[in-house]
C-alpha cells in the first residue's frame, strides 16, 4: 500500500494524480475543415522530475522574469492509471478500440505485476481513505500535457499526491523502463 | 370462551410492538447502517479512457 497526501499545493508536483486529463491524438486542418481527436484519461500521474516542476513554477508564476524563460517547461510528462481488474482482462482500452494482453491474475504474471517486478507497469494500492481502487500505471503509455493546462485545472482535477519515497520509486522505475535496451535475439 | 379469547387477544396485542417501538428500532438500524457506510470508504472503479473526435468548420468573415 502506498502513502498519499491529500493536501493540494499551488504548483504541480511529481506524483500528483489528476482526473479527466485530455490527450490530443491529432489535430488536422484542411480547407477550413478542422478535425481534432482527443482521448480522455480518467486518471493520470505526473512523472516529470519535481525539481523541474518547482523551477518552472518559480520562474513562470512566483518570480516571472522578462529576461529569459530558460527554466520553463514545454509540457509535463504523465502516465495513465488503469483499473487493475481491467488490466488483467486486457480490456482497459476497449473504449478506444484497443485490445491489450491478458495477465493471469492468479498465476505468476499477476503476482509479478503486483510485486512491481514487471518493468512496464507499476501497481498502486491506495489507502482506504482515498476513493481509488487498486490501479496500474502503464509506463509505455506516457504522454505529455501542457503546463498551463494542468495549472489551470489543478483546483478541480487534483485528486491526491503520492508521498515522496513512493513517488521516487515510481520515478526511478519509469526512468529504468525508458532507458532499457532491447537486444536482438542472438543468431548462431 | 369469550373470556379466553379476550385474554388471548389482550396478550397478543401487548406482545405486538407498538408504532413508537418499531420506529425506534428502524431508526437504530438506520444509524448503524449509516455508521457502517461512513466507516467503509467507497472505492471507485476507474472508468476506461474514451475518445472524442471534434469536427468543425472555420468560418471566415
Amino acid at each position: 500500500m502506498i502513502k498519499v497526501e491529500s493536501k493540494k499545493e499551488k504548483r504541480i508536483c511529481q506524483g500528483d494524480i489528476f482526473k479527466d486529463i485530455e490527450h490530443v491524438e491529432y489535430a488536422l486542418e484542411e480547407e477550413s475543415n478542422v478535425e481534432i481527436s482527443k482521448i480522455n484519461f480518467p486518471l493520470v500521474i505526473v512523472l516529470t522530475q519535481d525539481c523541474d516542476l518547482a523551477q518552472d513554477y518559480k520562474y513562470r508564476i512566483e518570480e516571472p522574469s522578462t529576461n529569459n524563460q530558460d527554466k520553463f517547461l514545454i509540457s509535463v510528462i504523465v502516465a495513465p492509471l488503469y483499473n487493475v481488474e481491467h488490466i488483467y482482462m486486457g480490456e482497459h482500452l476497449s473504449e478506444i478500440g484497443l485490445k491489450m494482453q491478458n495477465i493471469n491474475k492468479d498465476k505468476s504474471p499477476g503476482q509479478i505485476l503486483r510485486k512491481n517486478k514487471n518493468p512496464r507497469y507499476h501497481y498502486l494500492d491506495f489507502p482506504k481513505n482515498i476513493p481509488i481502487a487498486s490501479s496500474i500505471i502503464d509506463f509505455k503509455h506516457y504522454f505529455t500535457v501542457n503546463v498551463n493546462y494542468l495549472l489551470e485545472h489543478k483546483s478541480k482535477k487534483f485528486i491526491c499526491k503520492v508521498s515522496e519515497l513512493y513517488r521516487e520509486d515510481i520515478s526511478q522505475r519509469f526512468a529504468s523502463f525508458l532507458s532499457r535496451i532491447g537486444l536482438p535475439p542472438f543468431k548462431k | 370462551m369469550g373470556k379466553s379469547k379476550e385474554i388471548f387477544d389482550e396478550k397478543y396485542i401487548k406482545a405486538l410492538p407498538t408504532d413508537s417501538s418499531i420506529q425506534k428500532k428502524v431508526e437504530k438500524k438506520q444509524e448503524i447502517e449509516e455508521e457502517k457506510s461512513d466507516s467503509e470508504p467507497v472505492k471507485y472503479i476507474i472508468s476506461k479512457p474514451t475518445r472524442k473526435v471534434i469536427k468543425a468548420k472555420i468560418v471566415h468573415d
